[in-house]
């Protein structure tokens, strides 16, 4: 039986709580442990946190983060060609608080289990704290905040460094770089030129940060029109080819390719630059008639992967697109060609701190192999227009930042 | 060493049961924590806590085992005192001991302490359990198995039954407490509570008190739609919460994960019906209606609590509303069916 709302709406994860699981974990009831649950450690004069992984033998005895070879190469080394003192200037903590031991009694990475056990740990350490900056160092401590402030697969540091992220859920700056000893151990091997550029700049980007990134958290959503009416629809389509500026569109459709039997498009949305974003269904022969003048419209026109709104919309509009202006997958690619970092929900989370925001969707969007199709039919038509404005609206402003990105450059 | 009255010690241990976790995922959240002259629990969602009857030095103690001990004795009256690894249980020619920490490990200090305690509404603990029912037990939305207190209303929805409650709250925001644990001071009498960071605190007049982990409410669904009153009115026989009960019989058995029954509801009379592989359940009865014939499904325990409880009903073409006298609003949602 349908309830009052789809279930896609009523969807909603369990909060992170705040009490660390050491009853699951047991990492700290290890024999010979010095000092588990090793505490945050540094004045923060600063308001910087950084993370670690875990604490190594030498951290453990001396029960402070950072406190082993590579953590005095980084505060000697490294922070002090910035001015700052690590335990001065920064707070110190690590992803999990007590020294993982192998069976030799040596170090051993944390398992993700371990790690998720001591998530809520971080989460309040960073909720009491409150800093401006945030640092992580190290794949763990990437696998301990990632879910925190966005989704919960990290994926790897290099995904991650050099962004200096404007944190919606915290309302701080975050960013990641790799861990000390990586660069450490590259200069033993005389390699040390890139990792240690890598850890200089990412910490001169977080010395950057004087101040928290909202003085209010932005509201997106509000800034999303959803017009059912087919004549109020190609009244605005006609006044976005009118004025001109360049406009971001993003389509939503039943499955990935346009020749599979049955494609369609169900809803579209136009973001213009300075302008506003609206979203509408596509059913109407009228609106896509004036769809179609939009894309044969001198206007320049802003998408994620153009070559899927190009492809849907020669086959299914029978239009090609006129005045392609900017690809904000494409010029991720060019910026930094990591995997996994180039959909405009990354993007829009690394540039504008955007958390995710297709979860009522997610799923029924999803096709079912390369060539199926997806249940957008049971998405309610609010829902698919609220999801369908937001991208081509982030998609507008992340293409914005990029493009100073590139004139910087 | 501390001779007490093995019930009511038993019974007091009993009202902070709320706080045990079955599974230890944070330390010594199943055990009973002795500690500063009080005695704690804490399973990081709720945290409850009165003043220690016992004693003794601040300790942990299992709690199924020394709750399991304490309810066998046959004593009235028993001596309990903290030996080096155990907590001593002694009665007539019986001693028994569990197994105790010293070390007290539960992180009760990340509950924030109460601030201005404010006199609940007579009407809260009725209002809850108005509510409570409501709350959703399926574990992909965390915000339905809460309930929502606002300063006008609480409130709760599990997408299929919808309750709100008109109260006054003194609070600055909305906030969501898991319905499940909520649940747990309707029988305590609580009467004060106080709003700290992450917490709402209730207390009673014996000194007992429960510490809830609140949530932000920000993304709660807007549910003002539903309390708009309208249909046409339908009342329902007091038998028909057996029938429906009865008819859940082949209901129960479809594969499909609602299990709903069909109705017929025409002039002044009610059909229930449910059908399976394995037969069919048909049930008339009387009922006060004078709309047209709608068909209809809906879920038969809420159809059995309707007309148990409320009988007066609105129908409409997706609902069934009740409205009691302190306004307060019932809802479930009805699929219509074509004939």
């Amino acid at each position: 039986m349908q309830g009052f709302f789809s279930s896609a709406k009523t969807k909603s994860d369990i909060p992170v709580g705040t009490t660390a699981f050491c009853g699951r974990c047991q990492l700290h009831k290890q024999k010979g442990l010095k000092h588990p649950k090793m505490k945050v450690a540094g004045k923060g004069r600063r308001r910087i946190l950084i993370v670690g992984d875990a604490p190594d033998s030498v951290e453990d005895i001396k029960g402070v983060p950072f406190k082993e070879p590579a953590g005095k190469y980084f505060d000697d080394e490294i922070l002090s060609d910035h001015g700052i003192d690590l335990y001065k200037d920064c707070w110190v903590t690590t992803a999990v608080r007590c020294f993982p031991k192998s069976s030799k009694g040596k170090y051993r990475e944390p398992t993700s289990a371990e790690i998720e056990c001591c998530r809520p740990h971080l989460l309040q350490t960073i909720r009491k704290l409150k800093p401006i900056a945030i640092l992580a160092m190290g794949i763990k401590s990437v696998g301990s905040l990632v879910p925190l402030i966005w989704k919960s697969s990290g994926g790897n540091v290099s995904r991650w460094r050099g962004w200096c992220i404007p944190s919606h859920t915290f309302n701080t700056w975050v960013s990641f770089s790799i861990h000390p000893l990586a660069a450490k151990i590259a200069r033993e091997k005389k390699q040390q030129g890139l990792y240690e550029i890598f850890l200089h700049n990412e910490i001169k980007e977080v010395l950057k940060k004087q101040d928290r990134p909202y003085t209010k958290i932005p509201n997106y959503r509000k800034d999303v029109k959803l017009v059912y009416d087919t004549s109020d629809i190609c009244q605005l389509i006609q006044k976005t080819i009118k004025v001109g500026r360049p406009t971001a569109w993003d389509i939503e459709t039943n499955c990935l390719k346009p020749e599979t039997p049955g494609a369609d498009i169900y809803s579209c949305s136009l973001s213009q630059l300075k302008g506003p974003t609206f979203a509408f269904p596509t059913t109407s022969p009228v609106v896509r008639k004036a769809l179609v003048k939009f894309l044969r419209s001198p206007v320049k026109k802003i998408a994620s992967n153009l070559k899927f709104e190009d492809r849907w919309s020669r086959s299914i509009l029978q239009t090609p697109v006129r005045a392609w202006w900017w690809d904000t997958m494409l010029a991720a690619h060019v910026i930094n060609g990591n995997r996994g970092a180039c959909s405009i929900k990354f993007l829009s989370f690394v540039y504008l701190g955007v958390p995710i925001y297709n979860k009522s969707v997610d799923d029924l969007l999803r096709a079912t192999g390369e060539n199926g199709l997806n249940r957008i039919m049971d998405i309610p038509m609010e829902d698919l227009l609220v999801y369908n404005g937001l991208d081509s609206l982030l998609e507008r402003d992340v293409s914005m930042l990029q493009r100073a990105q590139f004139r910087k450059a | 060493m501390d001779k007490i009255d093995r019930l009511k010690f038993l019974q007091k241990l009993e009202t902070l049961s709320a706080g045990l976790s079955s599974r230890e995922l944070i330390e010594q959240s199943s055990c009973f924590v002795f500690t500063d002259g009080m005695l704690w629990t804490f399973n990081d969602a709720i945290a409850c806590s009165r003043k220690s009857p016992l004693d003794i030095p601040d300790c942990a103690v299992g709690a199924k085992p020394l709750l399991e001990l304490l309810r066998r004795l046959p004593d009235e009256s028993i001596t309990i005192s903290a030996a080096d690894k155990h907590l001593m249980i002694k009665g007539k020619n019986k001693r028994g001991g569990i197994r105790m920490e010293k070390e007290v490990m539960l992180p009760i200090g990340s509950i924030d302490s109460p601030n201005k305690w404010i006199k609940l509404s007579e009407h809260f603990l009725e209002a809850l359990e108005f509510v409570v029912g409501c709350v959703s037990t399926k574990e992909d939305s965390f915000d339905l198995q809460c309930v929502h207190i606002t300063k006008k209303f609480i409130e709760a929805c599990d997408n299929f039954q919808f309750s709100r409650y008109p109260l006054k709250m003194k609070l600055e925001n909305s906030i969501l407490v898991l319905g499940k644990m909520i649940k747990s001071i309707i029988p305590l009498g609580m009467t004060e509570y106080s709003i700290a960071k992450g917490w709402i605190h209730f207390r009673n007049e014996a000194g007992l008190g429960y510490a809830l982990r609140i949530y932000p409410a920000d993304d709660y669904l807007d549910f003002s739609k539903l309390t708009i009153t309208e249909g046409k009115p339908l009342s329902l026989g007091k038998t028909l919460a057996e029938a429906a009960e009865r008819t859940a019989m082949f209901a129960e058995q479809l594969l499909d994960d609602t299990h709903n029954i069909h109705v017929e509801l025409s002039k002044n009379q009610i059909v229930l019906k449910s059908e399976s592989i394995d037969g069919f359940f048909q049930e008339r009865k009387k009922a006060e209606y004078k709309g047209d014939k709608i068909n209809f499904q809906i879920m038969p325990e809420q159809l059995a609590l309707l007309a148990r409880n409320y009988r007066q009903t609105l129908i409409s073409d997706n609902r069934l509303t009740v409205q009691t006298d302190n306004n307060a609003i019932f809802v479930s949602v009805i699929e219509k069916k074509d004939d």
